[in-house]
């Protein structure tokens, strides 16, 4: 019993560090937000409304804008990505098939930092750029990509084009790991290629896609950062995120919406995550 | 040895293609300056003007900061969550989990009001203070740490070594992978930062070098791309050099 | 492909701290040199001056001095907008600003300024007995006497050698050229300081030395690129790494003390060695035509210092390539 008590003091001095970090940086300030959402006001006025912000929040047609670009983003983005890296791992998977220089170069995009990633939007997708010239010539008219709904439309392909290689290195990893004998004895019973597909890669991939997924998620949010510097702090309808209303609610100094909304958020993605991961989990339970 | 198949190889060039031309694009439009053939742009950079280089080397500095105390404290947590147990351990994880995903805004904003109050806004510690705790590191760490054998642990303490040196001296060796991942990502993170620099720095003069070339553009767009290639060197080659490491690295993010 | 990364970004990383050494210098030397005047103002004072950088070759333009912002920090030469001044040409070049203009505006300048160009304000110093040379490549007639302080002392068809008993330094090209236009009809008169031009010259070894530097730098880089290779000893690979990295020291002291004369700058690359080559080429011809040759006799001993200043090191690299390859042959032999 005293080890298990000294073990776990010597634990929680090993994860103290962080653990404070967190707290100043992270927790603390979350803390802020909460406080913020349930008051309205500032200073001397500030009033106790409890989820009187929350209900705002609903009836607020840019949050609800932002919170229906940002989910379907999320949702088309993650959707394309897993399938996309899916597809290009078990390209590289096989030795006779794989090309060691898409191997090494794959994770390339992502090296590309933010402004020239803006930069080549901006030279491609322009009004005057290398795809109106492309429909010049063509013989249709170009348009101003960048606003209306075709900026979605770039931005989820920027989004694939940088990121895919990092879910590829995770899937690929995860293929690498089923053993070959599970292919050899399928092959034996007379399998085919897609029959080895969804008997045996997939039911053991449901880890590595849900790590794909996951830090497909986190770069997806990071994509804001392109979004931001392409369009600004109000770029046009289609891609005005979360991020962008959280953002701007800040700079007007309404801390109730900022915070409603953030909330909403973090409650959003935990609920969503603890689901995935149970799910993965069970998936995964007969390997424990 | 059984030949690749034409569809393959033509979808094989296709995507070596479209990852690598955007890179030299940008390296040959840099020497492109209304309409011939010009070093001038990158001699504007790299030889003739002192502010790139110089704030490139204070960007660099700030990275590799953020990046080494990040590789440090993931290490040390790493390890406390996974050869141990403690009460609220399985929170604790969930909760750095869900930090993890968070986009940065939702923190961003009240570290804003806090950095005011405690009167770092400006300095370039607000920017590397979060970084420093960011909870991707300390993910892949525990991870990795996971997939080393107890008995090896064991062994290790038997012969007398204590908590740090097991840490050391059995953990580490044989997650350098893990290590150089969290480092490499940290550093990207850093290196690429956008949001944090535009909200807690006031002074243009104090922005890092890939904030500053995108709030304040240099005044001829070729400049800009002979500048777009200084930036992308360090995780160029980070990423090129530690290329197998990397990918073992985030999949033992994503494997158990 | 480890090693060929590892090796790539290593002469990239040993180019990017010798640009880093390089580029102050580079700015340094590029900086105009300029004499201003400084408007407080005031409505009542005399917003008359006269301007010698007024007229600069076909272009005509005002400039003064502001901070820059942004990426351009510093003192910056910007261009005044015509509006707010006033040309009067009647007794030489006078401009009139309007009154209760308030700008730090440049008389004189080392070489005809651009908005943007970075900027240094000095003082002038009347400096005696100075030498200037005239080039003329379509001959000079004097139109008028010269004045008391200039004294032909030699002259010959493309040039002259002039004494002048006060000369304001750092030269001003287009100040002196503007008084003396008056007393010669020449075409394309280019006129050059001969102190100026002495100490270019002198700091030529220095040049060679800091190129020759950078040729070691690189050679010393490609031979620890060779030695990464498992045949040799890892000491060998250490000591060449440090004497690659060392070559960076005497290049940082080197881009301190060089200190070239403005007025021979080039207008926008410090590495424009076309319009060096073309202002000694006009410089030569003067000296020649006019009879005299010291600045060629200089010239000569520094390029022969500079070149046995490369041909040292040339033999230094040959000697430590030598050695390493005694080194790796005894290596090979042990293992």
């Amino acid at each position: 019993m005293k080890l298990q008590t000294k073990k776990a003091w010597t634990a929680f001095l090993l994860i103290l560090p962080l653990l404070i970090g967190c707290l100043v940086f992270y927790g603390a300030p979350f803390v802020l937000v909460i406080w913020f959402s349930v008051v309205r006001g500032n200073g001397a006025a500030t009033q106790f409304v409890g989820l009187g912000n929350y209900a705002k929040l609903m009836e607020n047609p840019v949050f609800l804008l932002a919170a229906k670009n940002t989910l379907g983003f999320l949702a088309v983005g993650l959707a394309l990505i897993l399938l996309l890296s899916y597809a290009i791992a078990l390209l590289l998977r096989s030795p006779a098939q794989r090309s060691s220089l898409l191997q090494s170069v794959v994770i390339l995009p992502y090296v590309m930092p933010v402004i020239g990633t803006v930069i080549l939007v901006d030279v491609l997708f322009a009004e005057t750029g290398l795809w109106s010239k492309l429909y010049n010539l063509l013989g249709l008219p170009a348009q101003s990509w960048l606003q209306g709904s075709s900026a979605f439309w770039i931005i989820v392909l920027l989004y694939l084009w940088k990121n895919t290689g990092y879910s590829v290195l995770i899937l690929l990893s995860g293929l690498l790991t089923i053993p070959k004998d599970h292919y050899d004895a399928a092959e034996l019973d007379g399998a085919n290629r897609w029959q080895k597909l969804r008997y045996i890669t997939a039911p053991q991939m449901w880890y590595s896609v849900f790590f794909a997924g996951v830090f497909s998620l986190i770069n997806a949010f990071k994509c804001f950062r392109e979004i931001f510097l392409i369009g600004g702090e109000a770029p046009d309808e289609s891609i005005y995120m979360l991020q962008h209303f959280i953002n701007n609610s800040f700079k007007k100094l309404s801390y109730g919406k900022t915070a409603a909304a953030s909330l909403l958020l973090t409650f959003l993605l935990c609920g969503l995550f603890a689901l995935c991961y149970r799910f993965v989990l069970r998936k995964e339970a007969y390997k424990r | 040895m059984s030949k690749r198949s034409p569809f393959v190889v033509f979808i094989s060039a296709f995507l070596c293609a479209v990852c690598i031309v955007p890179f030299v694009y940008v390296l040959v439009s840099g020497m492109i300056r209304s309409g011939h053939w010009t070093l001038q742009s990158y001699y504007e950079v790299f030889l003739g003007k002192t502010e790139f280089l110089l704030r490139f080397w204070k960007s660099l500095g700030l990275s590799m900061a953020i990046a080494a105390v990040q590789v440090v404290i993931s290490a040390f947590a790493g390890y406390g969550f996974a050869k141990f147990r403690f009460p609220g351990k399985n929170v604790l994880f969930f909760l750095l989990m869900i930090l993890m995903i968070l986009p940065l805004q939702v923190t961003l904003m009240p570290n804003y009001l806090l950095f005011q109050n405690m009167h770092l806004l400006g300095t370039q510690l607000s920017l590397a203070l979060p970084a420093f705790f960011a909870p991707l590191g300390t993910f892949i760490m525990t991870q990795s740490f996971q997939a080393t054998a107890d008995s090896v642990i064991e062994a290790a303490q038997l012969d007398g070594c204590n908590s740090v040196s097991v840490l050391l001296r059995v953990l580490l060796p044989n997650s350098s992978n893990a290590l150089i991942c969290t480092a490499l990502l940290s550093f990207a993170d850093a290196w690429n930062m956008v949001e944090q620099p535009l909200t807690f720095l006031k002074d243009f003069q104090d922005y890092p070098l890939s904030v500053a070339l995108a709030s304040v553009s240099p005044a001829e767009p070729t400049v800009l791309m002979a500048c777009c290639v200084l930036v992308a060197l360090p995780p160029l080659f980070l990423f090129l050099f530690f290329n197998r490491e990397l990918g073992s690295g985030i999949a033992a993010g994503g494997e158990k | 492909m480890k090693r060929k990364v590892l090796c790539t970004f290593s002469l990239l990383a040993y180019l990017l701290l010798f640009c880093t050494i390089f580029s102050p210098m580079a700015q340094r030397e590029m900086t105009v040199l300029a004499t201003v005047k400084q408007l407080d103002g005031s409505v009542y004072h005399n917003n008359t001056l006269s301007i010698y950088t007024y007229c600069w070759g076909q272009r005509e333009g005002l400039f003064h001095i502001v901070e820059g912002t942004g990426w351009n920090s510093g003192s910056r030469i910007a261009e005044i907008d015509p509006l707010y001044y006033t040309v009067q040409r009647n007794y030489g070049e006078y401009i009139s600003l309007h009154p209760g203009t308030k700008y730090t505006i440049v008389l004189s300048a080392t070489k005809a300024p651009q908005t943007g160009d970075p900027v240094q304000i000095v003082e002038t110093t009347q400096s005696p007995g100075e030498k200037l040379i005239l080039y003329t490549p379509n001959g000079a007639t004097a139109t008028q006497p010269l004045q008391n302080n200039f004294t032909i002392l030699q002259q010959g068809e493309k040039g002259m050698l002039m004494d002048s008993i006060r000369l304001e330094m750092p030269f001003f090209e287009h100040q002196i050229q503007q008084s003396l236009a008056k007393r010669f009809d020449a075409e394309g008169m280019r006129l050059y300081s001969y102190t100026e031009v002495e100490s270019f010259l002198r700091q030529l070894p220095m040049v060679a030395l800091l190129t020759g530097l950078l040729l070691v730098g690189l050679l010393l880089w490609a031979g620890t690129c060779g030695l990464t290779k498992k045949q040799y000893p890892p000491a060998l690979l250490w000591i060449n790494f440090s004497l690659t990295g060392l070559t960076l020291l005497p290049i940082l002291l080197l881009s301190k003390t060089i200190d070239l004369p403005a007025s021979l700058m080039p207008q926008n690359s410090f590495l424009d060695i076309g319009h060096y080559v073309g202002e000694f080429r006009n410089i030569f011809a003067a000296m020649d035509s006019a009879g005299d040759e010291s600045l060629f006799l200089l010239c000569r001993q520094m390029l022969l210092t500079a070149t046995a200043i490369i041909l040292a090191f040339a033999v230094f690299c040959g000697l430590l390539l030598f050695l390493e390859n005694k080194w790796r042959k005894r290596y090979a032999a042990k293992i």
